[in-house]
């Protein structure tokens, strides 16, 4: 015991989140000081290190048993370190994408780095929270940085116009979790999620407390793009640079639903908040379907591939939520095809965004579904790995998405009452298809209409390189990540 | 005992190689792309026989392990099963065979294919597949379990399908391609049954376990035909995969056609490694095989059925490799006498021997047709011993050992399964007819009579007499390249010498080295010892056999066709026609399965497919997706202003059907009837909102209000005065939210 009036050696388990935010905060000194306006090759490197040293703590923590620190502030367990190595994959991969990107887009943005990191710890903060207040630091963190990489490209235009209202429909969110929180403080007395979850009869059905807890889903639904709070998603997707996008279509989700999944297992577990007619799981269920839904039908028609990759990414959070929704009707049981879903959404989506940033050359970004006709003459490789990436995405073999969407299903068919969910889930993958293989289409079997030209970057060639192939690994060797992920789930608190 | 090798690396060099070859082989050129290509090839074999060199140095049932990768393969449990398999390799005595003869032979060919394969523009991705059916074939015989096998058969089955279809710019070479894929996908449906059958018997498929005692009690289990088990179902249903992939009846009709790839390919793959993977199958599951007398007598007679038919096609086919793949056909129906005449050395004795005599006759044959120009036919052929000096003695020992004559390799491969097949008789196989033994025998050596005269009708019509064909192509043939003509003279080294590793007993007592090396893994089946002097008998009958086949052979074509030829052909016109025909069983197929099968396929495609899910679906579906896309674009328009109006939407969606929920669904109500006597009921509060505390209120139409308290069961009585129409009204109040909701209904009221 110190003055903080907590044992240092919690320090020790908290450190994938200080090397991160030391980190950050390094990076940004350096950039300050620093007259370099070329390329900063050396800042990726050091994010690179950065990420790999808070991995390496992760990793070391895996088999530690899981504790509250800091007060119950945050919480250290198997559940929040899986998800946590995620973020710090899809952060490392996005790194490795934008350097090549911001030279050949001529806008050095050294800034990046730091905020990448910030928002990182951000990220880890917010999947490590164990306190509705930590919850709400965390969720303030990711998305201020967030705001700022989107808006980062200053001279496009559209990247500005995508920062303005990501800020202002973000900040109505912050609002309602705030708002949300006072609420169910208001009512049962305390902000700490088990102390929530421990609330009896009287509180619960408050009305109060309900739509405090409702506030609350509601923000969370709004970071991970959940219909009908998706509405900034595809402008800000669209208009951020290709390597922020891939950035947070993957991380923020991926944290998101850290925090989604931790508020269910602990605050609102009780049977009359989970079932019933204020539960979760309706408000889930809906949710789930909508999303689904409209995020498939609506990319249907794009014809930006950018956007249409945005559209899917909010269909995926919508079938990750008819996880969530088994979450409450079978049990802890489907919080590991949940994780597993994550892990191959995290590598493909980054892969297949990635791809998009490689495509094209300064002042000509190649996202019409036009400018992809004829990929596979000039560039088989790139055309192979968008392929296989796109059938992950579509849930088809012999891909990480594949054996995502199978367990996932196949955990939520153990309830009957899911099984509409399933269906509509079963139905959208299909439509899903269709517009996945109209890229394919035109990448194989139409004439290129104007000449290929291709970002050249090693750093975003090794990268994609790693993510179409982890694509494909976790494809043919699902095994050993669903052993981690079941693993994970056992050790929520 | 258990070892560990690093088994996996001798089926990785040969897909590294593969890898290599497939993705940037182009850019390589050739010299590298065949350094690769038989480099991989030949680490692959010398980790072989390093392997085998150090099994044979550990205990005779010693056994190495090893896995393709670390770590779970597949996991997956239900209730009543639970399957954890890891991609487990093992290599025992058996699978050692194997092993030396795919990586041993297939180096051979990788050699031979710098040479053939020369002038091909596409030399690096013939390389590349070559590669790759070795590592699947590798992996096929190396899996420690049944679905890592299946990995391996569907692997071969692919490359066979690639390499068939490799000059696929020709329409024939493709439907050949195509034609071999099919017919191996019924087969390896039955495989794929055949192991689920297992699973569902015995809860597990690694071959360790299916040895075990434990495991083959639960395939005795009887199965739905009295008399049968599950093992006389899996046996058969594995058999069926196994006619598929070595072409027995009355799955073979691929292979012939396959001889439309390049033709060390046909050496390597359609005639000693991946044909041969059924054979090994069945040895490798004997155990279960033999549970059931019944499947050993189905294997046995399909084999001997398979030998003898092919064997009289092979008589009046006229292209050389025709001849060698109805001949490979018929050489596979002996090895499956073998097997099931329970002779499982036997079998693989001749699968080795095979794999040598035959692989050498294709690439004899390569070298035939390399020298005249792509030439086949062998009638148009001749003369050509002085041409071809090594092709023609090598070509001659091959002819030799697959005829059966002392003391080539075939010899006493084939004397030992035919050995086996007269005394097939075991008392447990009472189900089966006595003689059935001597009728496989009879078969078998009618048709290693006609092998000795297909055989050397073909060398005497390619090397005796004149030449026949066109002059010019005479002019230019030549004998070929080093590099084709070493794995000739080592696979006839082969050829001549194999014999010697598996001696009878009536030869030598001790000089059986094959026997002894297989009788661990083959947990040493009972062997049935003839006595001596009617071994020596049936062996010289064999020898005779052969003899007569090759002096027939030598009577009608020794210096080129002679006229008895032409008068033989005339006077048995009706039973030429039909063999040289092939018996039209092409034809038949074509009438029963496949024109029926498409007549099927036409009406799917145009009421299924372009009525209901073109028409109907697709385009019906499109025209609402559209709409509801058009809708979306109309919201989602960029205006943010208006997506913060889409949350607080949501938001009172969300909020309002938490609110009301309860008392929509608590309102409505049941009324019961006696006379003047009403009872009403309301639903409550729906299950999961027990806690809401609802109030009620109860509206009998006549002036007539009942109000219940908080949490009241919900139900109210009345009784009407007077006949007539009356309103009942029930509302639910739920006092947290202050929300309600009201139902209604009119009722008749009937006093008596």
């Amino acid at each position: 015991m110190n003055a903080l009036g907590f044992d240092t050696a919690q320090l020790g388990l908290a450190a994938p989140l200080c090397i991160v935010s030391i980190g950050g905060l390094v990076l940004l000194m350096l950039e300050a000081f620093s007259r370099e306006r070329g390329p900063r090759t050396h800042l990726a490197a050091l994010t690179l290190v950065v990420l790999g040293l808070a991995a390496l703590a992760f990793v070391r923590s895996w088999s530690a048993p899981p504790q509250a620190i800091f007060h119950s502030m945050l919480v250290v367990d198997r559940f929040s370190t899986f998800i946590g190595l995620l973020i710090l994959v899809g952060a490392g991969l996005a790194v490795g994408l934008a350097g090549g990107f911001m030279r050949e887009q001529r806008f050095e943005f050294g800034e990046f780095y730091a905020l990448v990191l910030l928002a990182t710890s951000g990220m880890l903060t917010l999947v490590q929270a164990a306190d509705l207040v930590s919850l709400f630091i965390g969720l303030e963190t990711m998305s201020l940085a967030v705001y700022v990489l989107t808006g980062s490209w200053r001279r496009n235009a559209k990247s500005s116009e995508a920062a303005m209202k990501y800020f202002l429909v973000g900040a109505f969110a912050s609002a309602l979790l705030i708002y949300g929180i006072a609420l169910v403080y208001g009512v049962g007395g305390s902000t700490n999620l088990a102390a929530i979850g421990a609330l009896e009869t009287p509180e619960i059905s408050d009305p109060v407390f309900l739509i405090g807890a409702l506030f609350i889903f509601i923000a969370l639904a709004f970071k991970i793009a959940a219909v009908p709070f998706h509405m900034w998603a595809p402008d800000a997707y669209e208009g951020a640079p290709t390597p922020v996008t891939a950035f947070m279509a993957a991380t923020v989700k991926a944290a998101g639903f850290g925090a989604l999944l931790r508020l269910v297992a602990t605050a609102f577990a009780r049977p009359e908040l989970t079932l019933g007619s204020n539960g979760w799981v309706p408000l889930v269920s809906i949710l789930a379907i909508a999303t689904m839904t409209l995020g498939n039908v609506a990319a249907l028609r794009q014809e930006s591939v950018k956007r249409l990759l945005a559209y899917s990414s909010i269909a995926h959070a919508g079938y990750l939520l008819v996880g969530v929704a088994a979450l409450g009707l079978i049990g802890p049981e489907a919080r590991g095809p949940i994780l597993y879903y994550l892990a191959a959404y995290t590598l493909t989506t980054v892969g297949s965004f990635g791809i998009v940033a490689w495509y094209g050359t300064h002042g000509d970004e190649r996202h019409s579904l036009d400018d992809w006709a004829g990929l596979a003459t000039a560039h088989p490789a790139g055309a192979l790995a968008m392929t296989l990436l796109l059938l992950s995405l579509g849930g088809i073999p012999p891909t990480a998405g594949f054996f995502g969407k199978f367990y996932l299903f196949k955990v939520a068919l153990g309830s009957p009452a899911l099984l509409p969910l399933i269906l509509v889930a079963v139905a959208n993958s299909l439509i899903s298809v269709f517009y996945y293989l109209r890229v394919v289409t035109a990448m194989y079997f139409r004439e290129e209409l104007r000449p290929v030209t291709v970002v050249r970057s090693t750093g975003m060639t090794v990268t994609l390189w790693i993510a179409t192939f982890g694509t494909l690994a976790l494809g043919l060797f699902p095994g050993w990540l669903v052993d981690l992920a079941t693993q994970a789930s056992l050790f929520v608190k | 005992m258990i070892d560990q090798f690093p088994l996996h690396w001798i089926p990785l060099f040969p897909l590294l190689g593969a890898a290599i070859n497939l993705l940037i082989g182009r850019r390589l050129g050739r010299t590298l792309a065949a350094l690769i290509g038989c480099g991989a090839v030949a680490a692959a074999m010398l980790l072989g026989w390093e392997a085998t060199w150090q099994l044979g140095h550990a205990a005779p049932s010693a056994t190495f392990t090893g896995a393709l990768f670390r770590g779970t393969w597949i996991h997956a449990s239900d209730g009543n099963y639970s399957l954890h398999l890891n991609a487990g390799l093992m290599l025992d005595r058996l699978s050692a065979v194997m092993v030396l003869v795919i990586t041993s032979v297939g180096f051979l060919i990788h050699l031979y294919s710098i040479a053939y394969m020369e002038a091909d523009a596409h030399f690096s991705r013939y390389f590349g597949y070559l590669n790759l059916f070795t590592g699947a074939m590798l992996i096929l015989v190396l899996g420690d379990s049944l679905p890592v096998t299946f990995i391996g058969w569907e692997g071969v089955g692919l490359c066979s399908y690639l390499l068939i279809g490799f000059w696929f710019d020709k329409e024939q070479n493709a439907s050949a391609g195509r034609k071999a894929f099919i017919v191996n996908r019924i087969g390896d449906f039955g495989f794929v049954l055949g192991m689920l059958l297992i699973f569902a018997a015995t809860s597990t498929l690694q071959y360790s376990d299916l040895s075990s005692a434990p495991a083959l009690a639960q395939l005795r289990r009887p199965l739905a035909i009295p008399g049968a088990s599950y093992a006389t179902f899996a046996a058969l249903l594995l058999f069926i995969g196994a006619t598929g992939k070595s072409a027995q009846l009355p799955l073979y009709v691929w292979l012939p056609d396959a001889m439309a790839g390049p033709t060390p390919v046909s050496a390597l793959i359609h005639a000693a490694t991946m044909v041969t993977a059924g054979v090994y199958m069945v040895a490798r599951l004997h155990g279960v095989i033999e549970i059931d007398p019944f499947a050993s007598g189905v294997i046995a007679s399909v084999g001997a059925a398979t030998a003898l038919l092919a064997a009289t096609i092979g008589v009046a086919q006229k292209p050389i490799k025709k001849i060698l793949a109805y001949s490979t056909v018929s050489q596979l129906g002996f090895m499956f006498i073998g097997v099931g005449t329970r002779a499982y050395t036997a079998g693989m004795f001749h699968l080795v021997t095979h794999a040598l005599f035959k692989a050498g006759l294709f690439l004899g044959a390569g070298s035939i047709m390399h020298a005249l120009g792509g030439l086949e036919d062998v009638t148009q052929m001749g003369g050509l011993k002085r041409k071809l000096p090594i092709t023609r003695w090598t070509f001659l020992i091959y002819c030799l050992a697959i005829a059966g004559i002392f003391p080539f390799s075939g010899f006493f491969s084939k004397d030992a399964i035919l050995a086996s097949a007269f005394g097939f008789d075991f008392p447990e196989l009472a189900i089966w007819p006595h003689w059935l033994g001597h009728a496989i025998y009879a078969a078998g050596v009618t048709a290693a009579l006609l092998t000795a005269f297909y055989m050397f009708r073909a060398y005497f019509l390619v090397f005796g007499g004149e030449f026949r064909g066109p002059p010019e192509v005479h002019a230019h043939a030549h004998e070929s390249p080093t590099a084709m003509t070493i794995p000739l003279v080592v696979l006839a080294v082969g050829a001549a010498g194999a014999g010697l590793l598996g001696v009878p007993e009536i030869f030598h007592p001790e000089m059986n080295h094959f026997e002894e090396w297989l009788s661990p893994a083959l947990f040493a089946p009972t062997l049935l010892h003839h006595s001596a002097a009617l071994e020596w008998g049936l062996m010289g009958l064999a020898t005779a056999v052969a003899l007569v086949g090759i002096s027939l052979a030598w009577w009608l074509y020794g210096r080129g066709p002679a006229p008895a030829v032409a008068t033989l052909a005339a006077r048995l016109r009706p039973l030429h026609r039909l063999v040289e025909n092939r018996y039209y069983l092409d034809e038949v197929y074509d009438l029963l399965i496949v024109r029926p099968l498409r007549a099927v396929a036409y009406v799917f495609w145009k009421v299924i497919d372009a009525l209901l899910i073109d028409l109907v679906l697709v385009r019906g579906l499109a025209l609402v997706v559209d709409l509801f896309g058009r809708m979306i674009r109309y919201v989602q328009n960029g205006d943010a202003q208006r997506y913060v109006v889409g949350v607080v939407l949501g938001i009172a969606v969300f909020a309002g059907l938490g609110a009301n929920w309860v008392a929509w669904r608590a309102a409505p109500f049941e009324v019961e009837m006696h006379g003047a006597e009403v009872t009403v009921r309301a639903h409550g509060a729906p299950v999961g909102a027990e806690t809401r505390p609802l109030k009620y209120q109860f509206d009998f139409g006549d002036g007539t209000i009942v109000k219940l308290p908080e949490r009241a069961v919900p139900i109210a009585s009345h009784h009407y005065q007077g006949n007539g129409t009356r309103r009942i009204t029930v509302t639910a109040y739920d006092p947290r939210w202050g929300t309600h909701s009201r139902e209604s209904r009119l009722v008749e009221v009937r006093t008596r």
